[in-house]
Protein backbone atom coordinates (compact mmCIF):
# COMPACT_ATOMS: atom_id res chain seq x y z
CA UNK A 1 0.00 0.00 0.00
CA UNK A 2 1.45 3.35 -1.01
CA UNK A 3 1.65 6.23 1.40
CA UNK A 4 -1.04 8.22 -0.39
CA UNK A 5 -3.50 5.32 -0.51
CA UNK A 6 -2.92 4.64 3.20
CA UNK A 7 -3.56 8.30 3.95
CA UNK A 8 -6.69 8.23 1.81
CA UNK A 9 -7.98 5.10 3.56
CA UNK A 10 -7.37 6.58 6.99
CA UNK A 11 -9.15 9.83 6.09
CA UNK A 12 -12.08 7.89 4.61
CA UNK A 13 -12.43 5.73 7.72
CA UNK A 14 -12.19 8.78 9.99
CA UNK A 15 -14.82 10.70 8.01
CA UNK A 16 -17.22 7.75 7.88
CA UNK A 17 -16.81 7.01 11.59
CA UNK A 18 -17.32 10.69 12.43
CA UNK A 19 -20.44 10.82 10.28
CA UNK A 20 -21.84 7.66 11.85
CA UNK A 21 -21.07 9.02 15.33
CA UNK A 22 -22.98 12.21 14.47
CA UNK A 23 -26.07 10.15 13.66
CA UNK A 24 -25.78 8.16 16.88
CA UNK A 25 -25.33 11.32 18.96
CA UNK A 26 -28.30 13.00 17.22
CA UNK A 27 -30.43 9.90 17.87
CA UNK A 28 -29.40 9.94 21.52
CA UNK A 29 -30.15 13.63 21.99
CA UNK A 30 -33.46 13.67 20.19
CA UNK A 31 -36.60 12.26 21.78
CA UNK A 32 -37.57 8.95 20.27
CA UNK A 33 -38.22 9.77 16.61
CA UNK A 34 -41.66 8.27 16.75
CA UNK A 35 -42.76 10.74 19.40
CA UNK A 36 -40.66 13.72 18.37
CA UNK A 37 -43.66 15.66 17.14
CA UNK A 38 -45.76 15.08 20.23
CA UNK A 39 -46.02 17.37 23.21
CA UNK A 40 -44.70 16.28 26.61
CA UNK A 41 -48.21 15.77 27.94
CA UNK A 42 -49.08 13.38 25.09
CA UNK A 43 -45.89 11.42 25.79
CA UNK A 44 -46.83 11.20 29.47
CA UNK A 45 -50.19 9.77 28.46
CA UNK A 46 -48.50 6.95 26.60
CA UNK A 47 -47.42 3.44 27.50
CA UNK A 48 -45.10 0.99 25.82
CA UNK A 49 -42.25 1.31 23.38
CA UNK A 50 -42.55 4.19 20.87
CA UNK A 51 -40.58 2.02 18.47
CA UNK A 52 -43.25 -0.69 18.59
CA UNK A 53 -44.80 -1.61 15.27
CA UNK A 54 -48.35 -1.26 16.52
CA UNK A 55 -49.52 2.16 17.63
CA UNK A 56 -52.85 2.37 19.39
CA UNK A 57 -54.49 5.70 20.05
CA UNK A 58 -57.46 5.65 22.35
CA UNK A 59 -59.91 8.55 22.42
CA UNK A 60 -61.79 8.37 25.68
CA UNK A 61 -64.28 10.11 27.84
CA UNK A 62 -63.86 9.53 31.56
CA UNK A 63 -67.58 9.27 32.08
CA UNK A 64 -68.08 6.53 29.55
CA UNK A 65 -68.30 2.98 30.93
CA UNK A 66 -67.12 1.34 27.70
CA UNK A 67 -64.01 3.56 27.83
CA UNK A 68 -63.15 2.08 31.20
CA UNK A 69 -63.46 -1.41 29.77
CA UNK A 70 -61.41 -0.53 26.70
CA UNK A 71 -58.72 1.19 28.78
CA UNK A 72 -58.35 -1.75 31.14
CA UNK A 73 -58.01 -4.14 28.23
CA UNK A 74 -55.48 -1.92 26.42
CA UNK A 75 -53.29 -1.48 29.49
CA UNK A 76 -53.27 -5.21 30.08
CA UNK A 77 -52.40 -6.07 26.48
CA UNK A 78 -49.53 -3.55 26.44
CA UNK A 79 -48.20 -5.22 29.58
CA UNK A 80 -48.61 -8.71 28.15
CA UNK A 81 -46.95 -7.89 24.81
CA UNK A 82 -43.90 -5.81 25.77
CA UNK A 83 -42.22 -4.02 22.89
CA UNK A 84 -45.06 -4.75 20.49
CA UNK A 85 -47.52 -1.96 21.26
CA UNK A 86 -47.34 1.76 21.88
CA UNK A 87 -50.51 3.07 23.48
CA UNK A 88 -51.53 6.67 23.70
CA UNK A 89 -54.56 8.03 25.51
CA UNK A 90 -56.23 11.17 24.17
CA UNK A 91 -59.20 13.04 25.53
CA UNK A 92 -62.51 13.27 23.81
CA UNK A 93 -64.88 14.51 26.51
CA UNK A 94 -68.38 14.24 25.14
CA UNK A 95 -70.63 17.25 25.55
CA UNK A 96 -73.43 14.97 26.73
CA UNK A 97 -71.41 13.99 29.81
CA UNK A 98 -71.46 16.93 32.14
CA UNK A 99 -68.33 16.06 34.16
CA UNK A 100 -66.24 14.57 31.38
CA UNK A 101 -64.46 17.79 30.43
CA UNK A 102 -63.47 18.60 34.01
CA UNK A 103 -62.26 15.04 34.52
CA UNK A 104 -60.17 15.21 31.34
CA UNK A 105 -58.65 18.51 32.48
CA UNK A 106 -57.71 17.00 35.82
CA UNK A 107 -56.08 14.05 34.02
CA UNK A 108 -54.16 16.52 31.87
CA UNK A 109 -52.93 18.18 35.07
CA UNK A 110 -51.79 14.80 36.34
CA UNK A 111 -49.90 14.24 33.07
CA UNK A 112 -48.13 17.56 33.59
CA UNK A 113 -46.79 16.21 36.88
CA UNK A 114 -45.80 12.95 35.17
CA UNK A 115 -48.38 11.03 37.20
CA UNK A 116 -50.96 10.50 34.51
CA UNK A 117 -51.31 6.72 34.72
CA UNK A 118 -52.05 6.31 38.45
CA UNK A 119 -54.50 9.21 38.29
CA UNK A 120 -56.11 7.93 35.07
CA UNK A 121 -56.62 4.51 36.67
CA UNK A 122 -58.24 6.11 39.71
CA UNK A 123 -60.60 8.19 37.59
CA UNK A 124 -61.67 5.12 35.66
CA UNK A 125 -61.93 2.70 38.54
CA UNK A 126 -64.01 5.16 40.58
CA UNK A 127 -66.03 6.37 37.64
CA UNK A 128 -69.28 5.22 39.16
CA UNK A 129 -68.57 7.17 42.35
CA UNK A 130 -67.70 10.59 40.99
CA UNK A 131 -69.84 10.61 37.88
CA UNK A 132 -73.01 10.43 39.99
CA UNK A 133 -72.13 13.47 42.06
CA UNK A 134 -73.42 16.90 41.27
CA UNK A 135 -70.00 18.47 41.81
CA UNK A 136 -67.36 15.74 41.56
CA UNK A 137 -64.48 18.19 41.23
CA UNK A 138 -64.08 18.10 45.02
CA UNK A 139 -62.86 14.54 44.67
CA UNK A 140 -60.11 15.35 42.18
CA UNK A 141 -57.83 16.64 44.94
CA UNK A 142 -58.14 13.45 46.95
CA UNK A 143 -57.49 11.30 43.87
CA UNK A 144 -54.52 13.51 43.06
CA UNK A 145 -53.09 13.00 46.54
CA UNK A 146 -53.62 9.26 46.21
CA UNK A 147 -51.87 9.27 42.85
CA UNK A 148 -48.88 11.07 44.35
CA UNK A 149 -49.45 14.50 42.84
CA UNK A 150 -48.36 17.70 44.48
CA UNK A 151 -51.53 19.38 45.71
CA UNK A 152 -50.45 22.99 45.13
CA UNK A 153 -49.35 22.39 41.56
CA UNK A 154 -52.45 20.35 40.82
CA UNK A 155 -54.74 23.09 42.13
CA UNK A 156 -52.87 25.75 40.16
CA UNK A 157 -53.12 23.65 37.02
CA UNK A 158 -56.88 23.17 37.41
CA UNK A 159 -57.28 26.92 37.67
CA UNK A 160 -55.00 27.57 34.75
CA UNK A 161 -56.58 27.89 31.31
CA UNK A 162 -53.79 26.09 29.51
CA UNK A 163 -54.81 22.56 30.60
CA UNK A 164 -58.38 23.27 29.48
CA UNK A 165 -57.09 24.57 26.14
CA UNK A 166 -55.02 21.42 25.62
CA UNK A 167 -58.03 19.17 26.24
CA UNK A 168 -60.35 21.22 24.04
CA UNK A 169 -57.76 21.31 21.27
CA UNK A 170 -57.39 17.56 21.48
CA UNK A 171 -61.16 17.15 21.26
CA UNK A 172 -61.34 19.48 18.25
CA UNK A 173 -58.49 17.62 16.54
CA UNK A 174 -60.23 14.32 17.16
CA UNK A 175 -63.49 15.65 15.77
CA UNK A 176 -61.65 16.84 12.68
CA UNK A 177 -60.24 13.33 12.34
CA UNK A 178 -63.78 11.95 12.34
CA UNK A 179 -64.13 10.83 15.95
CA UNK A 180 -67.78 11.09 16.96
CA UNK A 181 -68.09 8.96 20.05
CA UNK A 182 -66.11 7.12 22.66
CA UNK A 183 -64.25 4.97 22.95
CA UNK A 184 -62.80 5.33 19.48
CA UNK A 185 -59.54 3.47 19.24
CA UNK A 186 -57.18 3.65 16.31
CA UNK A 187 -55.42 0.32 16.11
CA UNK A 188 -52.53 0.75 13.70
CA UNK A 189 -54.47 3.57 12.08
CA UNK A 190 -57.72 1.61 11.72
CA UNK A 191 -60.62 2.94 13.78
CA UNK A 192 -62.42 0.61 16.16
CA UNK A 193 -65.52 1.98 17.81
CA UNK A 194 -66.52 0.58 21.17
CA UNK A 195 -64.85 -1.89 23.49
CA UNK A 196 -66.48 -5.09 22.27
CA UNK A 197 -64.52 -5.53 19.05
CA UNK A 198 -61.28 -4.18 20.44
CA UNK A 199 -59.54 -7.42 21.54
CA UNK A 200 -60.24 -8.97 18.16
CA UNK A 201 -58.87 -5.93 16.30
CA UNK A 202 -55.74 -5.74 18.45
CA UNK A 203 -55.02 -9.46 18.09
CA UNK A 204 -55.51 -9.25 14.32
CA UNK A 205 -53.10 -6.29 14.09
CA UNK A 206 -50.52 -8.05 16.24
CA UNK A 207 -50.82 -11.24 14.17
CA UNK A 208 -50.46 -9.25 10.95
CA UNK A 209 -47.32 -7.58 12.30
CA UNK A 210 -45.77 -10.85 13.41
CA UNK A 211 -46.56 -12.46 10.03
CA UNK A 212 -44.91 -9.54 8.23
CA UNK A 213 -41.88 -9.77 10.50
CA UNK A 214 -41.44 -13.50 9.98
CA UNK A 215 -42.13 -13.53 6.20
CA UNK B 1 -15.95 22.93 -16.17
CA UNK B 2 -14.40 21.81 -12.84
CA UNK B 3 -16.20 24.66 -11.09
CA UNK B 4 -19.57 23.53 -12.49
CA UNK B 5 -18.78 19.95 -11.51
CA UNK B 6 -17.90 21.15 -7.99
CA UNK B 7 -21.24 22.95 -7.61
CA UNK B 8 -23.23 20.00 -8.98
CA UNK B 9 -21.32 17.60 -6.77
CA UNK B 10 -22.05 19.73 -3.69
CA UNK B 11 -25.74 20.04 -4.58
CA UNK B 12 -26.14 16.29 -5.18
CA UNK B 13 -24.14 15.44 -2.09
CA UNK B 14 -26.27 17.75 0.07
CA UNK B 15 -29.46 16.32 -1.40
CA UNK B 16 -28.47 12.77 -0.48
CA UNK B 17 -26.97 13.75 2.86
CA UNK B 18 -30.25 15.41 3.90
CA UNK B 19 -32.29 12.55 2.50
CA UNK B 20 -30.26 9.94 4.39
CA UNK B 21 -30.09 11.98 7.60
CA UNK B 22 -33.86 12.52 7.82
CA UNK B 23 -34.50 8.82 7.28
CA UNK B 24 -31.89 7.81 9.83
CA UNK B 25 -33.53 10.02 12.44
CA UNK B 26 -37.10 9.13 11.61
CA UNK B 27 -39.19 6.45 13.30
CA UNK B 28 -37.88 2.91 12.92
CA UNK B 29 -40.02 1.03 10.47
CA UNK B 30 -41.23 4.22 8.77
CA UNK B 31 -38.95 3.84 5.75
CA UNK B 32 -39.61 0.09 5.62
CA UNK B 33 -43.33 0.78 5.32
CA UNK B 34 -42.60 3.38 2.63
CA UNK B 35 -40.64 0.76 0.69
CA UNK B 36 -43.52 -1.68 1.11
CA UNK B 37 -45.82 0.82 -0.66
CA UNK B 38 -43.90 0.18 -3.88
CA UNK B 39 -44.89 -3.49 -3.74
CA UNK B 40 -41.59 -4.80 -5.11
CA UNK B 41 -39.67 -6.06 -2.11
CA UNK B 42 -40.99 -7.30 1.20
CA UNK B 43 -39.89 -9.14 4.32
CA UNK B 44 -36.16 -9.30 5.15
CA UNK B 45 -35.15 -7.70 1.86
CA UNK B 46 -37.32 -4.65 2.58
CA UNK B 47 -35.88 -4.46 6.10
CA UNK B 48 -32.35 -4.70 4.73
CA UNK B 49 -33.06 -1.97 2.17
CA UNK B 50 -34.69 0.19 4.86
CA UNK B 51 -31.54 -0.14 6.92
CA UNK B 52 -28.90 0.16 4.20
CA UNK B 53 -30.32 2.83 1.89
CA UNK B 54 -30.37 5.71 4.41
CA UNK B 55 -26.82 4.97 5.53
CA UNK B 56 -25.62 4.71 1.92
CA UNK B 57 -27.30 8.01 1.03
CA UNK B 58 -25.94 9.79 4.08
CA UNK B 59 -22.35 8.51 3.92
CA UNK B 60 -22.02 8.74 0.14
CA UNK B 61 -23.57 12.22 0.28
CA UNK B 62 -20.82 13.33 2.66
CA UNK B 63 -18.16 11.68 0.50
CA UNK B 64 -19.52 13.44 -2.58
CA UNK B 65 -19.49 16.84 -0.90
CA UNK B 66 -15.96 16.37 0.38
CA UNK B 67 -14.74 14.69 -2.79
CA UNK B 68 -13.64 11.64 -0.87
CA UNK B 69 -13.76 8.36 -2.83
CA UNK B 70 -15.63 10.53 -5.31
CA UNK B 71 -16.01 8.02 -8.13
CA UNK B 72 -17.25 5.26 -5.80
CA UNK B 73 -19.72 7.53 -3.99
CA UNK B 74 -20.95 8.84 -7.34
CA UNK B 75 -21.57 5.32 -8.67
CA UNK B 76 -23.34 4.09 -5.54
CA UNK B 77 -25.66 7.11 -5.47
CA UNK B 78 -26.27 6.87 -9.22
CA UNK B 79 -27.22 3.21 -8.81
CA UNK B 80 -29.61 4.15 -5.99
CA UNK B 81 -31.05 6.96 -8.08
CA UNK B 82 -31.61 4.56 -10.98
CA UNK B 83 -33.29 2.08 -8.65
CA UNK B 84 -35.59 4.84 -7.33
CA UNK B 85 -36.56 5.76 -10.90
CA UNK B 86 -37.38 2.12 -11.70
CA UNK B 87 -39.37 1.73 -8.47
CA UNK B 88 -41.31 4.92 -8.99
CA UNK B 89 -42.01 4.27 -12.67
CA UNK B 90 -43.42 0.80 -12.01
CA UNK B 91 -45.53 2.23 -9.15
CA UNK B 92 -46.93 4.93 -11.43
CA UNK B 93 -47.56 2.45 -14.26
CA UNK B 94 -49.35 0.09 -11.86
CA UNK B 95 -51.26 3.02 -10.41
CA UNK B 96 -50.16 2.15 -6.88
CA UNK B 97 -51.32 4.52 -4.19
CA UNK B 98 -48.04 6.09 -3.08
CA UNK B 99 -48.86 8.62 -0.42
CA UNK B 100 -45.32 9.72 0.28
CA UNK B 101 -42.23 9.05 -1.78
CA UNK B 102 -40.20 8.55 1.40
CA UNK B 103 -37.39 10.69 0.01
CA UNK B 104 -36.89 13.22 2.79
CA UNK B 105 -38.65 11.72 5.76
CA UNK B 106 -41.78 13.55 6.89
CA UNK B 107 -40.44 17.07 6.45
CA UNK B 108 -40.83 17.32 2.69
CA UNK B 109 -43.63 15.41 1.07
CA UNK B 110 -43.37 15.02 -2.69
CA UNK B 111 -45.90 13.42 -4.99
CA UNK B 112 -44.66 10.43 -7.06
CA UNK B 113 -44.72 12.59 -10.21
CA UNK B 114 -42.65 15.36 -8.59
CA UNK B 115 -40.24 12.77 -7.26
CA UNK B 116 -39.85 11.15 -10.66
CA UNK B 117 -39.03 14.51 -12.27
CA UNK B 118 -36.49 15.23 -9.52
CA UNK B 119 -34.94 11.79 -9.92
CA UNK B 120 -34.71 12.11 -13.70
CA UNK B 121 -33.01 15.51 -13.41
CA UNK B 122 -30.68 14.04 -10.82
CA UNK B 123 -29.95 11.10 -13.11
CA UNK B 124 -28.84 13.50 -15.85
CA UNK B 125 -26.59 15.31 -13.38
CA UNK B 126 -25.05 11.98 -12.37
CA UNK B 127 -24.47 11.16 -16.04
CA UNK B 128 -22.79 14.53 -16.58
CA UNK B 129 -20.54 14.13 -13.53
CA UNK B 130 -19.65 10.60 -14.58
CA UNK B 131 -18.79 11.60 -18.15
CA UNK B 132 -16.72 14.49 -16.83
CA UNK B 133 -15.05 12.47 -14.11
CA UNK B 134 -11.65 14.17 -14.44
CA UNK B 135 -13.38 17.55 -13.90
CA UNK B 136 -15.52 16.10 -11.13
CA UNK B 137 -12.38 14.93 -9.34
CA UNK B 138 -10.62 18.25 -9.71
CA UNK B 139 -11.52 20.07 -6.47
CA UNK B 140 -11.73 17.08 -4.20
CA UNK B 141 -10.07 15.66 -1.13
CA UNK B 142 -9.07 12.71 -3.34
CA UNK B 143 -6.86 14.97 -5.44
CA UNK B 144 -5.28 16.43 -2.33
CA UNK B 145 -4.70 13.03 -0.73
CA UNK B 146 -3.29 11.49 -3.94
CA UNK B 147 -0.49 14.03 -4.08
Amino acid sequence: MTRSSLRSTLVTVAVLLGAAAAVLVARGLAPHPAVAGLGQSAIERSLGDPGARLWIVEYLDYQCAACREASEYLESVVEQRPGEIYLQVRSFPMRAHEHALEAAISAECAARQKRFWPYHRLLLSRQEVWSRLEKPSGLWASYAAEAGLRADRFKACLEDESARRTVLQERDDAAALGVEGTPTIYVGGEPVIGAALLPQAVEAALDKNSRETSS
Amino acid sequence: MPAIALVLRAVLGTLYLVSGWTKLLSAPGKFASTIAQYDVVSGPLASLAAYAVPWAEYLCGICLILGLRTAGALRILWALNTAFIVLLSQALLRNLAIRDCGCFGERVLLSPEQTLVLDLVTWIVFLFLHLKLPSTRRYTLDTYLDR
